[in-house]
């Protein structure tokens, strides 16, 4: 029971969120310096995310594994290449990194 | 060219097997949490559903860690909520190129997710990004729920860890992060946001380690930020 009021919970509010910054937050007129913050948004995020995905585990904490080592090869990767397009290679390495190195340090 | 500027002109030339790779490595992410779910006891059907209306990899496999550890169903919301509060920040950015229409609206305000969001960004604005976000959208939304179903029936014949399916999401942020590094100011607004991010995994739980990250690179920026030239400048 408890499994599925944080799925109805999580449905409602994510949806929500997205729907208030999609359709509310764009009526307020923004200063300029608050929509350069907005541009900037992604750059602040997605390092954020990588840290989380490359070193978040079940709970509190850092976790040192093979996403690490999976992640220095792919940002090794995009900085050799990059002035190609690269995403889905991108993605391919990593979960081929990701696997060999669980392999090899079982 | 400003920061912003060369981040949205940064433009990745998608081809067919490049979104294929995606939609491949997002249905191998929602197979290792079908698996997962459906090995905690989750049954089929609730990580299906989860999946389709939540829309939300780390919250959900969050969310479901928490319910593993017998952790408060309170917890989980707040927990699960703190690491989709991005996607309110993200909803803004696309805003411009949801389309139209009320309907069509609302799909494309359920599609908002990291990757469709990043992808989109990195092409010039207009009708070709509303595109992009689209396709990007629907193939990512699709093969998060595919792969989930097919997760929690193939889930218990292998060990999906051993997939790497962990190791392509995470190398999906670093190609989404790369697309906006342009020079000294921007990896050092990145490196301050990954730093920080690391440095409050260590106390705090990782949705709000992300929003913490987030906001201390927001900070950086808003200092850094050169001031825009005067309007009217005399020229000889």
């Amino acid at each position: 029971m408890a499994g599925w009021i944080v799925m109805l919970a999580l449905a409602i509010g994510t949806f929500t969120m997205k729907w208030i910054g999609a359709t509310l937050l764009p009526r307020w007129s923004m200063p300029s310096r608050f929509t350069a913050t907005v541009n900037a948004l992604p750059l602040a995020i997605y390092p954020a995310l990588v840290a989380s995905a490359t070193l978040g585990g079940d709970s509190v904490g850092v976790q040192f594994d093979a996403r690490l080592i999976a992640t220095v090869v792919v940002l090794a990767v995009l900085i050799a290449f990059r002035k190609r397009s690269l995403f889905g290679v991108a993605m391919l390495v990593g979960a081929a990194v990701t696997a060999a190195a669980r392999l090899l340090l079982r | 060219m400003t920061d912003e500027e060369s981040a949205v002109e940064v433009g990745p030339r998608r081809s067919t097997g490049g979104l294929l790779l995606l939609g491949a490595a997002v249905a191998l992410f929602g197979v290792a949490y079908g698996a997962d779910s459906v090995a905690a006891g989750g049954g089929i059907l609730r990580p299906v559903l989860t999946s389709l209306f939540v829309q939300g990899g780390a919250s959900q496999i969050a969310a479901d860690g928490i319910l593993q550890g017998h952790g408060a169903p309170l917890v989980a919301i707040v927990v699960g909520m703190a690491l989709n509060l991005r996607f309110m920040a993200l909803a803004l950015i696309i805003s411009p190129d949801l389309p139209r229409g009320r309907l069509r609206r609302l799909l494309g305000i359920y599609l908002i997710s990291d990757i469709p969001v990043g992808l989109a960004l990195a092409t010039v604005p207009g009708r070709r990004r509303s595109r992009v976000y689209i396709v990007v959208g629907v193939l990512a939304a699709s093969a998060w729920v595919a792969g989930t179903l097919i997760g929690t029936f193939v889930g218990a014949a292998f060990d999906v860890s051993a997939l790497g399916a962990d190791g392509a999401i995470a190398a999906a942020f670093v190609a989404l992060a790369f697309g906006h590094i342009s020079g000294i100011r921007t990896i050092l607004i990145a490196l301050v946001s990954f730093a920080v991010t690391i440095a409050l995994m260590g106390i705090i739980e990782a949705g709000f380690a992300v929003l913490g990250g987030a906001a201390a690179a927001l900070v950086v920026e808003g200092v850094s930020r050169r001031p825009a030239a005067p309007v009217n400048e005399s020229t000889t």
